[in-house]
């Protein structure tokens, strides 16, 4: 084979290779290209879906929350070496003993709204009872947390020692709140039994009883009297007695 | 009122006549001038001279109970019918001899 044309061929076959390799990196960038598109076109719209207006759905970052369902009280009880102040680390300490709740992972894409669980703890017992409420509440919400086994804070007051006197200074002077104000004794009155007046009205029959004592006295006297008369002006029985003697008639409408 | 058929005979014997109601005063008018009365008729609205004479609701109806009494000049009460029923009343007769037997002035 002659010496030029291998070297001709060898040039030729270079040179194929040479653009074969140059459009298959052309081809293989392009396709990476056209893929890398694509993906970055995928993920943009699995983000933000058409459906859903951006503005009233702001895209937020999947969270997983734990979602406790039909769970009517959850008992939980507290570690017993929990210094009394901590309340993380002793939140995480707390064991959970109900066969009741069903604990399932959700993923969840917006927030629903918090419901703070009723938290009652009782100082003399270290036990939480939880009453779950009908709206799952994620456990990830910020909620104020209780502190547990915290002594109570029971406000003491000491007794006074030296008794305050009850003047215009000390009665009208701004008090802190660890004095005491004294109470005012009051001294009850006593109960005066009022005796029945002695004028009240008598009974009609035991003045009738009277009436007829005063009319049938020893000496016989009649009432004196001085009434209205019909045909006008006052009569006296004094003035009639004093003339001679005197027929009195009682009666009622005609007779 | 049949005290005033015998009026004249009644003040012959130095004697005059009252009579007291509890009615209202109107009521007590109309009796004297529709009877024609010549004595007089009082009214004692608060029937505290009926009281006094013990003749105020015996029967339990809050009137005065028709009754008579006689006084002599001195107001000593000589003589006294008090009536079980409207009309139980002393007769003119009865009350002229009542009169005849107080001692003349």
């Amino acid at each position: 084979m002659p010496r030029n044309l291998w070297s001709r061929m060898n040039v030729h076959l270079v040179m194929t290779w040479q653009v074969f390799s140059i459009n298959y990196l052309k081809w293989t960038a392009g396709l990476f290209l056209l893929l890398f598109v694509a993906a970055c076109g995928a993920s943009a719209s699995s983000k933000s879906p058409s459906s859903i207006p951006a503005a009233s759905s702001p895209s937020l970052p999947p969270q997983e929350t734990v979602v406790i369902h039909e769970a009517p009280v959850a008992v939980i009880t507290p570690s017993q070496d929990r210094s009394p102040t901590d309340t993380l680390s002793g939140l995480r300490d707390l064991d959970l003993h109900s066969s009741d709740v069903e604990i399932t992972t959700e993923s969840v894409v917006s927030n629903p709204p918090l419901a703070t669980p009723v938290i009652t703890a009782g100082i003399s017992t270290p036990t939480l009872a939880t009453t779950q409420s009908p709206i799952p509440t994620p456990i990830n919400a910020v909620n104020p947390l209780p502190v547990l086994d915290q002594p109570a804070i029971i406000p003491t007051r000491s007794p006074p020692t030296v008794p305050q006197q009850d003047t215009e200074a000390n009665r009208y002077a701004p008090q802190s709140l660890g004095e005491v104000t004294p109470i005012p004794t009051v001294v009850p009155a006593p109960i005066e039994v009022l005796a029945p007046p002695t004028d009240a009205p008598a009974s009609v029959a035991a003045k009738e009883v009277i009436d007829r004592k005063e009319t049938s006295a020893a000496d016989g006297g009649a009432h004196r009297f001085v009434l209205p008369s019909a045909s006008g002006g006052e009569v006296s029985l004094d003035e009639y007695l004093e003339r001679g003697n005197v027929i009195l008639v009682f009666y009622r409408a005609f007779w | 009122m049949q005290l005033q058929w015998d009026y004249e005979e009644i003040t012959g014997l130095q004697t005059d006549i009252i009579a007291i109601s509890t009615d209202d005063l109107s009521h007590a008018s109309y009796v004297a001038e529709s009877l024609r009365l010549k004595f007089p008729i009082l009214y004692d609205p608060t029937a505290d001279v009926v009281r006094k004479y013990g003749v105020y609701n015996l029967w339990g109806d809050g009137m005065a109970t028709p009754s008579t009494f006689v006084l002599d000049r001195t107001g000593k009460i000589r003589w006294q019918h008090i009536g079980k029923t409207v009309y139980d009343r002393p007769s003119n007769e009865e009350i002229i001899d009542q009169l005849r037997e107080l001692p003349e002035g």
